[in-house]
């Protein structure tokens, strides 16, 4: 595991693109519970897709859940140049600010249809339509009428994928989309990815898999006890098994 | 009376059955609360519907009136008491909503008297269509033809409309609805004045059919939960058909023994229907069939 005496020094973005989301979460915790996270920075920029890697319990899902507004945390969080701290999940949602969780949070009894009528419904104005989703997913054709329950591990995270495009969000956050799934299923879901990133669409991705994130990062953080200990463009990570030690060994 | 006409009445009764057990369903299987003071909001809205009839209104007003009272009368109910103490505890959204049933019908005893009420020959369109050998009042054809309207309504928002999709995924999965972009605590409120609106609908229709009194509204709770409990949640044919046959239950055993039997017949059917349940479900789990 990277030592936090080693933390390089902080990346900048990118292509230094206007930043969308600028975030300090000073310390988040869950009810009166211990803190599951300290003093972490989170900058990313327009068109950027920033990889936050970690071991388990290392608290990257408690990240994304306080971005959202999940978990009660202390510091400031700005979407577009506007604090977002006030504001309730769905307010958030509505802003632009976009998660799918780790658990895809889909509704087993509704069909595929009406999740994209219902996330469409309440987008905001974009370039993602039902049609282009479709496209991207073809399956999302083929399976309107089931209902999400029913759908197997890759098509519900494809729905829960679609669901959040549809609020043409400003900045998505991708909790572990390669969770229980199979490897060719997961191939197929990150190439589709891969499209959605040459959208420009910026990107804060939660994933394990070292291969994943280095197909799709152009910055990768890693979260070591709460605590941001590494950032290094991806360009800059030697292989996939450097990845892999800054925060598996 | 003819067979005919006993068998028309009771399905129109039926309809205004089944409008009654849409909201108890609404609020069990898209809101998830068990609302045992849903009679009592069907009788505000019979009392409503009553109340116009004595200021000389026609019935037919006491519809938006009799929706608006009880839609907020329990999204008050919601978010004051289901859902800061028992926002998902079914055993204490009974005990809870019970002490609300309680209380509501003391209230309604207090303000209109004990004793039954009825539209009785105040409601103007009190008369009788004769058809051959078919007589039917007036007042059912109408209770009968506004309640189809109400379930085609409600079956509308539920299956193209955003705001019932919204409560039904709500329902399912409150995390999931914030993360699309709907208040999901909020979005339930609303969900769960819609139950109790289409209960004060119900209750208008109910007036012109029936007799009502405050200590009556337990029997068309627990009349809405075999309704739902033969017809399953979310269903909305089945708590149509469900409905139909309960008003043909009600009528027919009325006409040939009484009105007590015609409520025994009832939770017959819901034993009969809770043991076809219980077969199939264990015929199934044994792999015997497949379905």
């Amino acid at each position: 595991m990277a030592d936090p005496a080693t933390v390089a020094a902080p990346a900048s973005t990118v292509d230094a693109g206007p930043v969308l989301l600028d975030a300090h979460i000073a310390s988040a915790r869950y009810g009166k519970g211990y803190a599951a996270l300290h003093d972490v920075h989170l900058q990313v920029s327009e068109h950027e897709v920033v990889a936050v890697v970690g071991a388990n319990g290392a608290g990257k899902s408690t990240l994304m859940r306080a971005l959202m507004g999940m978990v009660s945390y202390s510091g400031r969080i700005m979407l577009g140049g506007a604090a977002i701290d006030g504001l309730g999940t769905a307010e958030r949602t509505q802003r632009g600010l976009v998660l799918i969780p780790e658990d895809k949070g889909l509704f087993p009894s509704l069909s595929v249809d009406k999740h994209l009528y219902l996330s469409s419904s309440v987008g905001r104005p974009g370039s993602w339509s039902v049609a282009r989703v479709r496209e991207l997913f073809p399956v999302l054709s083929a399976r309107r009428h089931s209902a999400a329950g029913t759908l197997s591990g890759g098509e519900q995270q494809m729905v829960a994928i679609a669901r959040a495009l549809l609020l043409n969000p400003t900045v998505l956050l991708l909790d572990e989309p390669s969770l229980g799934l199979a490897p060719a299923v997961c191939d197929k879901l990150f190439d589709a990815l891969k499209e959605v990133c040459r959208s420009g669409l910026a990107i804060v991705l939660n994933e394990q898999n070292p291969a994943h994130v280095l197909s799709l990062a152009d910055r990768v953080l890693v979260l070591q006890q709460g605590r941001l200990v590494f950032e290094q463009q991806a360009s800059q990570i030697a292989d996939l098994a450097a990845l892999a030690r800054l925060y598996l060994e | 009376m003819t067979t005919l006409t006993i068998v028309i009445g009771g399905l129109l009764i039926g309809i205004v059955y089944a409008c009654i057990a849409l909201g108890f369903s609404v609020s069990m299987w898209a809101c998830r609360v068990t609302n045992f003071a849903h009679g009592h909001f069907v009788l505000i809205g019979a009392y409503v519907a009553y109340t116009m009839l004595g200021l000389g209104l026609p019935i037919y007003s006491a519809l938006p009136f009799a929706g608006l009272i009880t839609g907020i009368l329990g999204m008050v109910v919601y978010r004051f008491l289901v859902q800061p103490f028992a926002p998902s505890d079914a055993g204490l959204q009974i005990a809870l909503t019970l002490g609300v049933a309680i209380l509501l019908e003391n209230l309604l005893a207090l303000v209109f008297g004990p004793d039954p009420i009825s539209a009785g020959s105040a409601w103007s369109a009190a008369t009788t269509v004769v058809l051959g050998e078919v007589r039917l009042s007036v007042s059912r054809l109408i209770a009968g033809g506004a309640g189809i309207v109400i379930i085609w309504g409600t079956w509308w928002l539920f299956e193209r409309n955003r705001w019932g999709m919204a409560i039904e995924a709500a329902g399912e999965n409150v995390a999931g609805a914030e993360l699309t972009g709907y208040a999901g605590r909020r979005v339930l409120m609303l969900g769960f004045g819609l139950s109790t609106l289409l209960a004060g609908l119900a209750g208008v229709l109910l007036l012109p059919v029936a007799n009502v009194s405050p200590y009556d509204a337990v029997d068309y709770t627990l009349r809405s939960f075999v309704v739902v409990l033969v017809a399953g949640q979310g269903n909305l044919r089945a708590i149509l058909l469900t409905g139909l046959l309960v008003g043909l239950l009600q009528s027919g055993g009325a006409y040939l023994a009484s009105t007590d039997m015609a409520t025994v017949a009832c939770y017959v059917l819901l034993l009969v229907a809770l043991w076809v349940r219980r077969v199939r479900s264990g015929v199934t789990a044994l792999g015997v069939s497949e379905r």
